[in-house]
């Protein structure tokens, strides 16, 4: 609490003090975008210091021992911890309001949506609350599971007591609340308008908030690259003694295959970002044809990141939803191998696609066929997945709690997504898709389907260890069946209106599209609804729910075998890892060993399905 | 953390100073990121204006940064040396005379700028690449400097001996860095437009 | 590099390495300058002198034979 306080004030002190100074030096008036970046930056490394940065790092630094933070309880989540799971913990919180804010603007999009014509919102405050919805929503998909789950599952995984760089990851973590502060402050200077895209010549000359867009956007970029690198460097280095590159759990490879992704190609959205920054304070013509730029170079360097960015966002969640499903219907994970390989094939091939977005934009024109190819390319690795993740279910003893409800919803859910992705790939359809709700519909059923959905799998799956205690199942059921009905009643219908001529972006549309659009809204506000539930769901749970044990899955990984939740440094002694983490129907299989513990055994599902909450152990 | 276990321990097992394996790796995986960041900017370059260049460099003058960048090199690789052979008179006068090498470098920057700015201003498509490029790599040099200020402060406390440098290790890898992406940077804006 | 302490011979063959690389650096620097300022179009010849000054960069300087050698060791 202390440290927040402190982090708040410098933050405050830092952004007064930089926009002064540049005020002094230059002249002008305090609100000029240039000191809006000063000021930032300065309340950025202000804010820092004073949330944890200043007592470790900093006093070593200059020779003096570090403070290490001695809160205990519940106040840890407010401070600067350094235990990956209470890290995993605030990224979950964090993530979920902002998924819930984003989810405001949603609604607030299709109310105007509604009807034909302006309604509540003028076309420019249209833009400005899209934009608002999509950089919220593309935050919640990109950090939301490898931040939560990424910190919380991969250290316990592979038997480490922590990650690599315990204090890196606290920073990591809290970078974010400045992203949010900088995006929700963006009105005060007259909001950004220019999508979650930020596409020149329109995001050089629009208002201000752009800049603070592109200031938020930027610090969240540094956020992922250094996720990604400390859970690359953890999986690396910190494997218990046997814990075979052959022996990980599927997630780790998929946490470790998006994390590839983000450590690299993060860069070129901060420089796409930069760009644009100098293009607007500094009077660099970067994009400005006119005076020989080039608007395009900003589409080439944007997508660069972004096309691989929805590979950060679905891979962990191939992770999340293959662990559900291989623990709950009892069976291995069918060709672990070749999803090792094609998760990598996927992060390899994700950086030669990018300018499927561009096929309208006119760019050469001999650019089409190859990267039309590209993209081809990566369903074969995506299909291997699919298959996996059916040919696992294959005959198991399918165990139909929450969590295998929503990974089972999950497979037809990317299905859609992925399907609809070949017709964009494809140049002659896509120069009439492109910018329509067709696209709009696609994403949708990709990220909301392929992310949000194998989140709501990760959640309902380890919440029993995060927590200690177990989900009312037939509430999770319900949520599910009424969030996905809602979604399905939602979306379909936009794919009929992008290929009716509904335009992307845009506030108003031919009369004629007004029915399937009231359609569209009503079910979005149904499918809104359903999250209402689901806070009831996560927080009586939370609070009241029936104790989880140890291990109320039982499931062969390494979390599972310890106690929920898991003890300070994960392990009270070294796990020994002996054999493969999905022995499931092979009689003495066993994944690992502890000091002081017996091998974890493989109980077959009539034993562990009596009864919720049953503590096994 | 918790006051449950001793928060020495704690400290001990999660943040030890000394861990080669990972440290190395972090910094690698680092630098391979900032390597992209470059990348994405010497490409803008390539994209908005090719390799022309104008008339009035000050080729002189780049050359010569150049050359003193790469006498810093040596000295960091000296100073790294004498660290981990336990020389620490050597390791004290190399680590100062990086920096105030780089400092000199920044000088040089600014000299540049100055001259760019009256040639070539920013709002030219080859100033802009120009000013974002070297603004790239000076910030880069400044932030290096600032470093190995703290790591030459801190070997003069006796902070690290030859089984236990590992800052002075990161921290002249991470200058070298620097002088890499030179390499490419000075071809890009100076040479590659030829004469 | 050896990790020997007190050992002035080991720290003078380390520093002579050092020197006669960055030797190499600065004459490759300087032939460098001399054909982009003679060749009309120099951009293809120049490449092999940023791959040579680079690959000595990451081999000496930045010691990049360590990276064989970062697995925890389970492998
Ligand atoms: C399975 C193979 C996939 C294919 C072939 C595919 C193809 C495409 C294409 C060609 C576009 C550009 C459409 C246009 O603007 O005209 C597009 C847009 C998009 N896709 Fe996919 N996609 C696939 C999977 C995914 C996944 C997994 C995600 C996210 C998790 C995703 C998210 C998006 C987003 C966000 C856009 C819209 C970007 C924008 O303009 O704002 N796609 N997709
Ligand atoms: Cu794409």
């Amino acid at each position: 609490m202390r440290q927040l306080l402190r982090a708040v004030i410098f933050g405050i002190l830092g952004y007064l003090i930089g926009a002064t100074l540049t005020w002094l030096v230059r002249g002008g008036s305090l609100g000029d975008e240039v000191c809006v970046v000063f000021g930032y930056v300065v309340g950025l490394v202000g804010w820092l210091f004073g949330i944890g940065m200043g007592d470790t790092w900093v006093r070593e630094w200059f020779g003096l021992p570090a403070r290490e933070s001695d809160v205990t309880g519940w106040k840890r989540y407010l401070g600067f911890s350094t235990d990956h799971k209470v890290i995993g913990v605030q990224y979950l919180a964090t993530f979920i309001v902002v998924l819930l804010l984003g989810g405001v603007a949603a609604m607030i999009i299709r109310f105007e949506l509604a009807q034909a014509g302006e309604g509540i919102l003028n076309a420019d405050r249209y833009n400005q609350v899209m934009s608002m919805h999509g950089i919220l929503m593309v935050a919640v998909a990109v950090a939301a599971i490898l931040g939560s789950f990424g910190n919380y599952l991969v250290p316990i995984m592979i038997g480490a007591d922590d990650m690599a760089f315990p204090r890196l990851n606290a920073v990591t973590f809290w970078l974010i609340p400045p992203v949010a502060i900088g995006l929700l402050a963006a009105p005060t200077l007259g909001s950004f308008d220019a999508g979650w895209t930020a596409y020149p010549p329109l995001s050089v000359v629009n208002n201000g908030g752009q800049i603070l867009f592109v200031l938020a956007v930027t610090t969240f970029g540094l956020s992922s690259i250094l996720g990604g690198l400390n859970v690359i460097t953890t999986i690396v280095t910190m494997r218990a003694p046997g814990m075979t590159w052959g022996r990980l759990p599927i997630f780790v490879w998929a946490a470790f295959a998006a994390s590839m992704i983000s450590l690299l190609t993060t860069q070129f959205f901060a420089a796409s970002l930069v760009l644009i920054a100098m293009d607007r304070v500094a009077g660099t013509v970067f994009f400005d044809g006119g005076a020989g730029g080039d608007p395009l170079l900003y589409q080439h360097l944007f997508w660069f990141y972004s096309h691989p960015a929805v590979y950060v966002m679905v891979l962990p969640g191939f992770g999340l939803v293959l662990e559900t499903i291989t623990h709950m219907s009892r069976k291995p994970l069918f060709a672990y191998k070749a999803v090792v390989v094609s998760l990598l094939t996927i992060a390899g091939l994700s950086v030669i696609v990018w300018a499927h977005h561009m096929f309208t934009s006119g760019m050469a024109e001999y650019l089409h066929g190859p990267f039309m190819f590209a993209t081809e390319m990566i369903s074969v690795p995506t299909g291997v997945i699919f298959l996996s993740a059916m040919a696992t279910l294959w005959r198991g003893k399918l165990w139909m709690k929450t969590p295998l409800f929503f990974a089972m919803i999950w497979i037809f859910q990317f299905l859609m997504g992925g399907v609809t992705g070949i017709f964009l790939a494809d140049v002659v359809t896509d120069v009439s898709l492109h910018d329509s709700y067709f696209v709009v519909a696609h994403f949708h059923y990709t990220i909301m389907g392929g992310m949000i959905f194998a989140f709501l799998t990760g959640i309902f799956f380890w919440f029993p260890k995060i927590t200690g205690r177990m989900i009312n199942d037939r509430l999770g059921i319900i949520f599910a069946l009424w969030l996905t009905i809602g979604f399905q009643l939602t979306f379909l219908p936009q794919f009929w209106l992008g290929t009716n001529g509904m335009n992307r972006r845009i506030a108003d549309y031919p009369d004629q599209l007004e029915g399937a659009n009231l359609f569209s809204s009503i079910s979005a506000f149904f499918l809104g609804g359903s999250f209402l539930l689901l806070i009831y769901i996560l927080l009586s749970a939370a609070r009241r729910g029936p104790k989880a044990g140890d291990n109320p899955w039982n499931a062969s990984t390494l979390e599972w075998q310890v106690s929920s939740p898991p003890p300070e440094h994960n392990f009270s002694g070294q796990p020994t890892v002996v054999g493969h983490p999905y022995g499931y129907g092979t009689a003495d299989s066993r994944h690992a060993e502890f000091a002081g513990m017996t091998a974890v055994g493989l109980a077959e599902p009539e034993q562990a399905g009596t009864g919720e909450g049953g503590d096994n152990e | 953390m918790a006051m449950t276990t001793t928060p020495e321990a704690v400290h001990s097992r999660a943040e030890a100073t000394y861990r080669p394996a990972a440290n190395r790796l972090g910094l690698w995986l680092f630098l391979a990121s900032e390597t992209f960041l470059f990348s994405a900017f010497i490409s803008s370059r390539f994209v908005v204006s090719g390799t022309d260049q104008p008339e009035h460099l000050n080729q002189g003058l780049a050359l010569l940064l150049t050359l003193l960048l790469l006498w810093s090199s040596i000295s960091a690789f000296r100073a790294e040396a004498a660290m981990a052979h336990d020389n620490r008179r050597l390791f004290h006068r190399e680590m100062l005379t990086t920096i105030v090498l780089g400092a000199l470098f920044l000088v040089g920057v600014g000299v540049e700028f100055n001259e760019a700015l009256t040639d070539f201003p920013a709002n030219t498509i080859y100033g802009s690449s120009f000013f974002m490029l070297i603004g790239l790599h000076a910030f880069h040099v400044l932030t290096g400097i600032l470093a190995l200020g703290v790591v030459w402060n801190l070997g003069r406390l006796g902070h690290y001996g030859s089984d236990n440098h590992w800052p002075v290790e990161g921290v002249v890898k991470y200058w070298h860095f620097v002088d890499l992406m030179w390499v490419a940077i000075y071809p890009t804006l100076y040479l590659f437009g030829g004469s | 590099m050896s990790d020997n302490s007190h050992d002035t011979a080991g720290l003078m063959t380390v520093i002579q390495r050092g020197w006669f690389t960055a030797g190499a650096l600065a004459v490759l620097t300087l032939v460098e300058y001399v054909v982009a300022t003679t060749v009309d179009a120099p951009t293809l010849w120049l490449l092999p002198f940023i791959v040579a000054k680079g690959g000595l960069i990451l081999e000496v300087f930045m010691h990049s034979s360590d990276l064989k050698t970062l697995d925890g060791g389970n492998a």
